[in-house]
This record gives structure tokens, C-alpha cells and sequence, in this order.
């Protein structure tokens, strides 16, 4: 059964060949030229809702207009006119047959995939430490282990690292190495970084932020226990350094003094580590924050009544769980 | 693929990643050594870099018997595959499942994992298996959709796709090396990897003996890069994430190399490595053990006695480090000790001698390191440096490195007169304390320490240099050490058996002219 649109344009084709054989078969008199327009006049009518029909819905409307210049278009180019949209329309209506079994394929609904874990894990990370330290477990699981500190503070962790490092197996002590240095690369790095900025800039003023930085950069390598022996040494002299320096110019820098407190007191110098945190409190460094740093310097310098003191008082909320314990102790 | 020199045909082909002739350091000078030692072989080198832009100009001058050279970049890009959709040939990938199913069981008789690398070798030879098979095809999507749906642990299917995608495109270089690269009689690979793997296809594709001579492990040095690598992702969540299992990627990266490892150890007729130590670890990474052994390292004696000669009396308070500047030497650890050894010995001079291009971040970060210890008077980077006209000067010999093999500096050292510190890595004990009670007989002739351990470095080079008597009891068992069991002959007389025999095998392939599928030879 043929769709209405293609009636009417076998419709409209006939009448144009009909038009078309009228001018050039009968005789040259005006009358037939009239019967020939009128005839190519119907053919253009019968075309036009079909060329209406295919074009693209944004060319549609306003419809009148649309189908006028369709018709005129049809109507002032005889013959060809008419036949480009027979044409066409016929395309546009056997095209979708030809393309249609390419075009959609039916796919499986999608799932979400869930996550899926490794069936093999066999214990938690709560127990890297003995796992590490057990010369009998299979090398493979004590690397699992150390793979686990990657996700530890280095301050935790350093210490480990390196008792790794004089380990039996080669694998072992090869990436304890890589990953204690490349926690040193990252602070070396910035050091370099602040160390350059500080060299080029020409006034105190400006040098203020590369300086505190480098001490406190430094800082971060003796805390971080990543630095030993000399080395050790040596990066406290440089927290003196720039400490000073940076305090000489903003002596309210609570926490340059509270860091050069604790850097006296690693260098065994009680009275200046005193000195350092009573400025540091004084210019508005936070009591819970120093009392255990106080109660350290009281321990080291043998005044044990005073670390009782600080000890019991510390308050809960700002203690950490070893501390927690230590504070427990002192206080029975 | 660059050719430098083109030769038509030779008696070895070196297949050499990432060292000879482009960069220098121990590895290469024993590539160097052996060329210039057997001048009645032709050698053809093939060299494999990952970029053009990561090495310079050759380090070395080319003996006269090496014919050939070419270079690949494995990981420069090369001509776009075109996009063609294609469906793929069902057998082949089924044959695919098969080898990963076998890759995946390390235990896997050797046997058939290299037959169906033939088979897959084929199909590719033979147009059943291009790359854009692999790129493009329908049955390549099932695949790895399918195996990320049943192995995957990391959520991302996008970051899967694009891993498998880019671990595997080096192999099809490789692929397509093995049908340009010149007729030889023998190949020998200078490592595992993708050299390791080359040298495998190779074996397969003509059927020639493969010799690997193993320095450090590759897979193991490999493995330790891979666990620290920042551009491998993980996305798993922090609900998910076990902190105690390695990322999915980091595995699949290491599952690869091992692999690699595996079909070399598996491919070649002889497998030799340094020393004992190495060789037991190449078994437990699947070499078969009867194929393996060992072939230490040896010296040119007479022309490091000379150079012995010119010493003065005196020890000199010169401790010198011979090697690259790179952070697996952990110089860092050498200059630390430098402070200590400095406080005690204010006279005492360090010496780094070795070239600063490889990894010029590291030695920058030496340099002020140097000068953050105020050490700038007592610590010399000298650059490269020729060997001979160096160790006269030198009082010790110190090597503070986190991997070694069996480093050639120790036994220069030792021929020349200069006893040795060093950590305890690779086959340094050895060399400092003897291996076995003969060698032990001899006594020490240096000291080892822990690595990454500057105060222990310190002490043992200042107790070394403040104590004539034990410095030179030092020396002479260096000398009686080297000169019994490092020799450049022991070790050409092993390598000549090696050669020989392998190329006897080869010309008995030839006679059999069934055996070589490419009719060579």
C-alpha cells in the first residue's frame, strides 16, 4: 500500500509528463499553452505537500509562506523543478529502509560495577609493624607491609624505614630507601625553593616568609626524624639561623618562638628552650598546645614536681593517645 | 629506528636497553670490555631507549668489530594506527586467553607459554593479528571488558583500558624489530625486560641461541621503581582503599614485568649471572636451573698494575667515589659522612668522580648539599674522570650505593692499590670479605656498612685512613683478592666457552636449513 504522499507525487509526475507532452506533441496555439499551464499549475499543486512533508521540521513554518515558495519554485522551473522534488521525496522516503537494520543494535542493560576486593588481603594494616619486624614471614608479605607505612606520617614511620634498611633482603631495604627519600626529596625540595627566594630578595622586609619558612622547613626534618647524627646538627643550627633571623624582624611570631623552644630543647639548652616558649605564650601561643612541651623540660631538667603539675593538668581534650598515657601515668 | 652504522650480517647481536654506547657507568664498560675482548666475533648492537630526548650523544667510540648499530624508542610515538573497525579473529584471541591464563600462573611448564608466543607470532606474521587488531577489533573490547568485569579491583574502567593499551604498544615495536634487525649467528642479551623480551622473540622467530648475562636483577630494580611511582593511579575509595594492598595498577605493571623476565629466563640457552646471590634469585624468578651460572666480573690486571706503580708512599687523605651522579648511588649518604670524617680529619678530601647529566635534579641537590654542610672545600666533583690517571691519588675507594651488582670500580680499585668501603649491597660483602674460606683467608680489604647510614660510613672510612697498619693490610689482600679471582682472562675464558658453544649450535641450525623459518644463514 502506498503512503498518500507517494500517490501524490505519482500524481503530480503524471500530470507534468502529461503538461509537458501536451506543449511539445499538439499544435502551437495559445489555447494549448493555457491548458499546458493549467495542467503544470495542478502537477506544482500536487507536489508541494509532499516537499512540504519531507523538509526538515525547522523550514515547516510559517507553513503558507513555506508552501508558497515551494509551489513557486515547482511552478517557475518546469520539468525540473517538479522532478528534483519527486525525487527527493521518493529518497527521503525509501532512505530509512536501507539504513535501518545499521543503525541501533540492542545492547545489555548497563550495571554498575561494585567495587571488588582483593580476596587475597589477609590481615589489616594495624599490624605492619610486627609483620615487618618478623625476620620469618615470606618477603612478600613484609613488603605488603611496608607498602602500608607509605600511607603513615613520616614521623611515625622514618624510624621503621630505617631499621629496614639494614634488613636481609635486598628488596626490602631498597624500597625502605626509596620511600625515606623521597620524603626527604619533597622537604629538601622546598628548602631549595625557599632558600632561593630568600637569597634574591633584597630587603628584611621581604625576606620575612622565605626565612620563617626555612626554619620552620627545617624543622620538619628533625621532627620528622628524617635527619640523623651531624645532619641532625646541622639542620638545628639552621632552625637557630633563620628562627633568629625572622624573629629580629616580627618578634611577635608566636610560633617561631614555640618551634625555637623545641629546637633549644632537642639541643639540650633548657634555660633558652624556657625562654623560647614563656616569649612564645606570652605573645599568644596556645597554653594546651606548650604545657606538654613545658612538662618535658621540667622532665629533662629534673624538676619532676613541676611535670606532675603540668602533667595532671593537662586537659583531656587536647591529648593524643600516647600523651593520654603519659598523662595517666603522672597522675596516679 | 635509527641505523647508525648498517652491516649486512654478525657473529652476536647485543641486545642492550638503556646502557651501551649511549650512556656510561659499569654496565657499559663491561659491554665495552667484552666487544674489545673477543676482536674475532662481529658484534651488531641493538639499542632500545624509551625516548630519544633521555639520552646524548655516544659515550663510547666503537670498536672496529662491531658492524651494526640501531636504535628504537619504544616510547616515542611513532605513525597512528588508522582506525578501522574490524571484528578480529576469534581463535587468536582465544589463543591471547590462554598465554595471560598462563602469565598469570607463574608455575606454568615453560614449554607452552613459548609455544603459544610462537603461535601469536605467527598469526601476527601472517595477518591474523595486527596491531590495529589489537587497537580496534570487537573481539579486543570483549576482552578486556571481560577482564576488567573479573579482575579489575580498581574503579576505573578508562584508566584499565588506556594501562593495557599503553603496556602493550612497546611489544609491538619489539614485534616488528625482530623482522628488520640484521641476520646474527647469537643473540645475548645484556638484561630482562624489553631487551630480555626481544631477545625471546628473536629466539623464537630464527631459532638462534640466547645467551643472558644478567648485571643487577631487572625485574626487582624495576619492581622498586614501580612501588613508588607517582603516575600510576589509584582511584580506589577511601572506604575501599586497604592500605596494605598495592594498587591494581602498580600489580598489573609489576605482573608485566615478570612476565617479561619470565619468557627471557625461559628463552635463553645460558643464563649467566654475577654471582651466586643473583643467580639464586634469577631461579626463584622462574630461570631453570640448570641453564643458569655464574661469571663474576674481571679487570685488566697488567694495566692497573702500572697504575699501581705511580702510587707514592704516603696514603693519601683523598677518599673518592667513582660513579654517576644518580640518586641509586645515594651520594647524599657519601657527603653526609663527609661532614663527620671532615670534623675528625680536617685535611681529608672527598672526590665524586663520575659524569652529572644523567640526573642533574640529583646532583644539584648534591651540590648544595655540599655547600649547606659548608663542605665546600673538602668535597670535588670532578666529573668523568679516566681511571688510571685518578687512583694513584686516591687513599680509599668509598661506594655508598643502594644497589650494586659486582661493581668493576672495587676490583679497579683493588688492582691499583686503593682498599675499599662499602654498603652492603649486591655482591660487596664479597668482594670486601671473601667469599669461602680460601678467599676469607686473605683477609679484609676494606670494610662494609649499612646503606643510607652516614655516621657508619664515617667511622669506617676515618678508621681506615688514621691506621697505616690496617690501610695496608687493606691494600695487599685488595690486590691478592683481585688478582686471584677477578681476572679480565677468567672471565673471557668463560665467555669464550659461552660463545662457542652457542655458535656451534647456531651452525648446526644451519645445516638444518628446516630449523630457521626465515631461511637465514
Amino acid at each position: 500500500m502506498l503512503s498518500p504522499n507517494a500517490k501524490l507525487g505519482m500524481l503530480a509526475v503524471s500530470l507534468e509528463i502529461a503538461a509537458m507532452a501536451l506543449l511539445l506533441l499538439s499544435s502551437h496555439s495559445t489555447a494549448v499553452l493555457f491548458q499546458y499551464f493549467a495542467l503544470h499549475a495542478l502537477a506544482s499543486a500536487a507536489i508541494t505537500p509532499v516537499a512540504w512533508s519531507i523538509l526538515p521540521t525547522s523550514y515547516k513554518h510559517p507553513r503558507i509562506w513555506v508552501m508558497l515558495l515551494l509551489f513557486s519554485l515547482s511552478f517557475f522551473i518546469p520539468f525540473i523543478g517538479l522532478f528534483g522534488f519527486a525525487i527527493g521525496s521518493l529518497v527521503a522516503a525509501w532512505l530509512p529502509y536501507f539504513d535501518k537494520t545499521n543503525r541501533f543494535t540492542s545492547i545489555v542493560n548497563p550495571q554498575y560495577e561494585m567495587p571488588k576486593n582483593n580476596i587475597e588481603a589477609g590481615w589489616r594494616s594495624s599490624r605492619v609493624r610486627q609483620q615487618l619486624s618478623n625476620k620469618n614471614t615470606p618477603i612478600d608479605m613484609r613488603m605488603k607491609a611496608l607498602l602500608a607505612l607509605q600511607n603513615m606520617p613520616a614521623r611515625h614511620s622514618a624510624g621503621i624505614l630505617r631499621d629496614t634498611l639494614s634488613d636481609g633482603s635486598d628488596d626490602l631495604r631498597l624500597l625502605a630507601y626509596g620511600m625515606l627519600d623521597s620524603r626527604e626529596k619533597q622537604l629538601t625540595h622546598r628548602i631549595q625553593d625557599a632558600l632561593q627566594r630568600y637569597e634574591n630578595l633584597p630587603t628584611a622586609e621581604e625576606r620575612y616568609v622565605p626565612t620563617r619558612e626555612l626554619a620552620e622547613l627545617y624543622w620538619e626534618l628533625v621532627y620528622q626524624n628524617l635527619v640523623q647524627g651531624d645532619m641532625r646538627q646541622f639542620s638545628l643550627e639552621q632552625v637557630q639561623r633563620y628562627a633568629n633571623e625572622a624573629l629580629k624582624y616580627k618578634v611577635k611570631d608566636a610560633g617561631l618562638w614555640a618551634i625555637s623552644g623545641r629546637m633549644w630543647t632537642l639541643r639540650g639548652d633548657y634555660i633558652r628552650a624556657m625562654g623560647g616558649f614563656t616569649t612564645a605564650i606570652k605573645q599568644g601561643f596556645p597554653l594546651v598546645r606548650a604545657e606538654p612541651y613545658l612538662a618535658e623540660l621540667a622532665y629533662l631538667r629534673g624538676d619532676y614536681a613541676t611535670t606532675r603539675r603540668l602533667m595532671t593538668g593537662l586537659r583531656e581534650d587536647g591529648r593524643s593517645r600516647p600523651l593520654s598515657m603519659a598523662a595517666d601515668y603522672w597522675g596516679r | 629506528m635509527t641505523v647508525l652504522k648498517q652491516g649486512q650480517s654478525a657473529d652476536i647481536g647485543l641486545l642492550l636497553e638503556g646502557t651501551y654506547p649511549f650512556v656510561s657507568g659499569g654496565v657499559s664498560s663491561w659491554v665495552h670490555q667484552m666487544i674489545q675482548g673477543f676482536p674475532e666475533h662481529t658484534f651488531a648492537l641493538c639499542f632500545i631507549g624509551s625516548q630519544a630526548s633521555d639520552y646524548g650523544e655516544m659515550r663510547y667510540q666503537l670498536p672496529a668489530n662491531v658492524v651494526h648499530l640501531e636504535v628504537h624508542y619504544l616510547h616515542e610515538p611513532n605513525g597512528k594506527v588508522p582506525v578501522i573497525k574490524r571484528k578480529g579473529n576469534k581463535q587468536v584471541f582465544k589463543e591471547i586467553r590462554c598465554l595471560h591464563e598462563q602469565y598469570r600462573h607463574a608455575d606454568t611448564p615453560k614449554g607452552e607459554t613459548a609455544s603459544l608466543l610462537t603461535s601469536i607470532m605467527q598469526h601476527r606474521n601472517e595477518g591474523r593479528y595486527a596491531e590495529s587488531d589489537f587497537l580496534y577489533s570487537r573481539e579486543s573490547w570483549d576482552y578486556i571488558t571481560e577482564q576488567y568485569r573479573a579482575r579489575c579491583t580498581d574503579p576505573s574502567f578508562v584508566d584499565y583500558f588506556w594501562t593495557v593499551r599503553i603496556m602493550h604498544s612497546p611489544l609491538w615495536k619489539l614485534m616488528a624489530l625482530t623482522e628488520t634487525f640484521i641476520p646474527v649467528k647469537v643473540y645475548h642479551t645484556i638484561s630482562t625486560g624489553y631487551a630480555g623480551f626481544l631477545g625471546a622473540l628473536m629466539k623464537q622467530r630464527t631459532g638462534k641461541p640466547l645467551i643472558l648475562s644478567e648485571h643487577g636483577i631487572y625485574t626487582k630494580e624495576r619492581k622498586i621503581d614501580l612501588f613508588q611511582a607517582e603516575w600510576i593511579r589509584d582511584n580506589r575509595g577511601t572506604l575501599t582503599k586497604d592500605s596494605s594492598e598495592v594498587a591494581y595498577f602498580r600489580h598489573l605493571w609489576i605482573r608485566f614485568f615478570e612476565a617479561l623476565g619470565r619468557d627471557c629466563y625461559h628463552h635463553a640457552d645460558r643464563i649467566i649471572a654475577l654471582y651466586e646471590a643473583n643467580r639464586l634469585r634469577q631461579i626463584k624468578d622462574g630461570a631453570p636451573a640448570e641453564r643458569t651460572e655464574n661469571i663474576p666480573n674481571g679487570i685488566n690486571l697488567p694495566h692497573l698494575a702500572q697504575v699501581r706503580a705511580q702510587r707514592s708512599d704516603t696514603i693519601p687523605l683523598t677518599i673518592c667515589l667513582i660513579g654517576r651522579v644518580v640518586p641509586i648511588k645515594d651520594i647524599k649518604t657519601f657527603i653526609r659522612a663527609m661532614r663527620t670524617v671532615v670534623n675528625q680529619l680536617p685535611d681529608a678530601e672527598a672526590w665524586i668522580a663520575g659524569p652529572e647529566n644523567e640526573d642533574p635534579d640529583y646532583a644539584a641537590d648534591c651540590r648544595s648539599l655540599v655547600k649547606g654542610l659548608g663542605l665546600t672545600d673538602n668535597v670535588k666533583f670532578l666529573g668523568f674522570q679516566r681511571i688510571d690517571e685518578l687512583l694513584p691519588k686516591v687513599g680509599l675507594l668509598v661506594l655508598s650505593s643502594i644497589s650494586e651488582a659486582l661493581p668493576l670500580v672495587i676490583l679497579e680499585g683493588y688492582a691499583a692499590g686503593v682498599p675499599c668501603v662499602s654498603t652492603d649491597v649486591g655482591s660487596c660483602r664479597q668482594l670486601v670479605e671473601g667469599l669461602g674460606p680460601i678467599d676469607r683467608s686473605i683477609g679484609l680489604s676494606g670494610e662494609i656498612v649499612g646503606i643510607a647510614n652516614p655516621t657508619e660510613l664515617a667511622t669506617a672510612i676515618v678508621g681506615l685512613l688514621s691506621n697505616p697498619d690496617r690501610w695496608r693490610a687493606a691494600q695487599a689482600a685488595g690486590i691478592s683478592r683481585v688478582e686471584r679471582y677477578y681476572t679480565q682472562e677468567q672471565m673471557f675464558g668463560s665467555y669464550r666457552s659461552v660463545y662457542e658453544e652457542c655458535l656451534n649450535k647456531s651452525d648446526a641450525l644451519a645445516a638444518t636449513p628446516t630449523s630457521c623459518p626465515r631461511g637465514k644463514h
